[in-house]
């Protein structure tokens, strides 16, 4: 088992990657901002009871998840929705030349998914966290998180395919205007 | 293993080593070592998780924001909880501080700037007072002072590099433009406050140190400062801070 590191130190390590989660669930600045203080305050009050030190980030991004659901429910601003390809109409096609993203690009894209992806996928991609360690802090069974994980890709793949789409036909159009 | 477990699995693995995979992922990769179709299947899953990592990593964090962190955790930390008779203390001190402001117009400026710097200090350490700026930079701290014409230190002893910069106040002490510098003590959950107050006729005396209501400080002058350093660390620490 490992010792428990400073508190500084698990700031240090962990409070960007939170904040950014915490801005792909609440998507605004400050309620980021309060939630992962919350999870760093709840470390502060309760962090001593874990014993083990590689459990550190799992315990914070579950505490920041659980503090961010309570506060769904408390507020029933909007309710997860699972997504379903029969009923939203995606369709999956594998895209060969993907366009690069820069973060705004992405975090846009990943707003307009569904909260069920879109958790698991910045989880992924934050932290490089395996996707049994994303069922842990998600509370859902590891098959789900695996089939989640894929679908959101898919999903994150058109989405970022269609804003360049558009970004390159607004850009065009911009270039003819001009021409004329 | 089939191709399709073995591509369900690939697709959830993360960028890191091969090594550091789980026994089913190693096996998902010997699978598709063999299989040319999954492996360039794989390698372009993998390229879009690059890019995708990349992006989300550069998503800007507010500057101040692991300071704003690092100073409400220590606020919250066990011993600030519970301990009714700090807050006793505390209010004694604020009587305290009452009495001497009131009687401040008729004292002489150079001397008793500490009690009312001390009230100050105990009034940002417990949170009451927040802080005007943070910044984990020393340096920045001590420009956004100097813009502000507000003190900052000339010079401050060797020993008191390992604090971990947190943030500063703009104030007055016994009339005077001060400031507050705060910081994070290593390897503990105190932090420990330097006040600088501008003074003008005040001439470079060595530290003196002392306690008060639970605070170790050491007080001491440069050319045109009074400074304070306190903190609830116990002296030891303190005195190295000094050296």
């Amino acid at each position: 088992m490992e010792a428990l590191p400073d508190f500084t130190k698990i700031v240090d390590m962990h409070y960007a990657p939170l904040f950014r989660f915490a801005l792909s669930l609440a998507r605004q600045q400050g309620a980021a901002e309060d939630l992962t203080q919350h999870t760093f305050l709840q470390w502060a009050r309760k962090g001593s009871d874990l014993r083990d030190g590689s459990k550190v980030k799992s315990w914070l991004f579950t505490t920041l998840y659980r503090q961010h659901l309570s506060q769904i429910r408390q507020n029933k601003r909007f309710e997860l929705v699972e997504f379903n390809p029969e009923i939203h109409g995606e369709d999956i096609t594998e895209e060969t030349n993907l366009p690069v993203v820069d973060s705004a690009t992405l975090m846009s894209a990943l707003h307009e998914m569904e909260a069920c992806y879109r958790e698991p996928l910045v989880l992924f991609y934050l932290n490089e966290m395996p996707y049994k360690e994303i069922a842990t802090v998600l509370d859902i069974p590891i098959g789900t998180v695996m089939s989640r994980l894929s679908r959101g890709k898919d999903i994150l793949r058109q989405r970022i395919q269609k804003s360049a789409s558009f970004v390159t036909s607004v850009s065009t159009g911009i270039k003819r205007k001009e021409v004329a | 293993m089939n191709r399709e477990q073995a591509r369900a699995l690939l697709e959830v693995a993360t960028l890191k080593q091969p090594d550091d995979f789980d026994s089913d992922m190693q096996d998902a990769l010997k699978f598709a070592a063999n299989d040319p179709e999954l492996l360039s299947w794989y390698e372009k899953r993998k390229s879009f998780d690059r890019m995708v990592s990349s992006a989300i990593t550069e998503v800007p964090v507010p500057v101040d924001f692991r300071s704003k962190l690092v100073h409400a955790m220590r606020q919250s930390s066990p011993r600030r909880t519970n301990t009714t008779w700090r807050w006793l203390a505390a209010a004694a001190v604020i009587a305290l501080l009452a009495g001497v402001t009131a009687m401040w117009s008729l004292r002489d400026n150079g001397g008793h700037w500490e009690d009312e710097a001390l009230t100050l200090v105990n009034e940002v350490d417990g949170g009451r007072m927040p802080l005007d700026h943070w910044d984990g930079n020393r340096s920045a701290i001590q420009s956004w002072l100097a813009e502000r014409k507000s003190p900052a230190p000339n010079s401050l002893p060797q020993g008191m590099s390992v604090l971990a910069s947190l943030g500063c106040k703009i104030v007055k002490v016994a009339g005077h433009p001060a400031s507050i510098m705060c910081f994070g003590m290593p390897g503990s959950n105190e932090e420990a406050h330097l006040v600088v107050v501008d003074i003008p006729n005040a001439s470079a005396s060595a530290p003196v140190f002392h306690s008060k209501n639970g605070w170790n400080m050491v007080t001491w002058n440069e050319n045109g400062h009074s400074l304070m350093l306190a903190t609830r660390a116990d002296t030891a620490e303190l005195r190295k801070l000094m050296a």
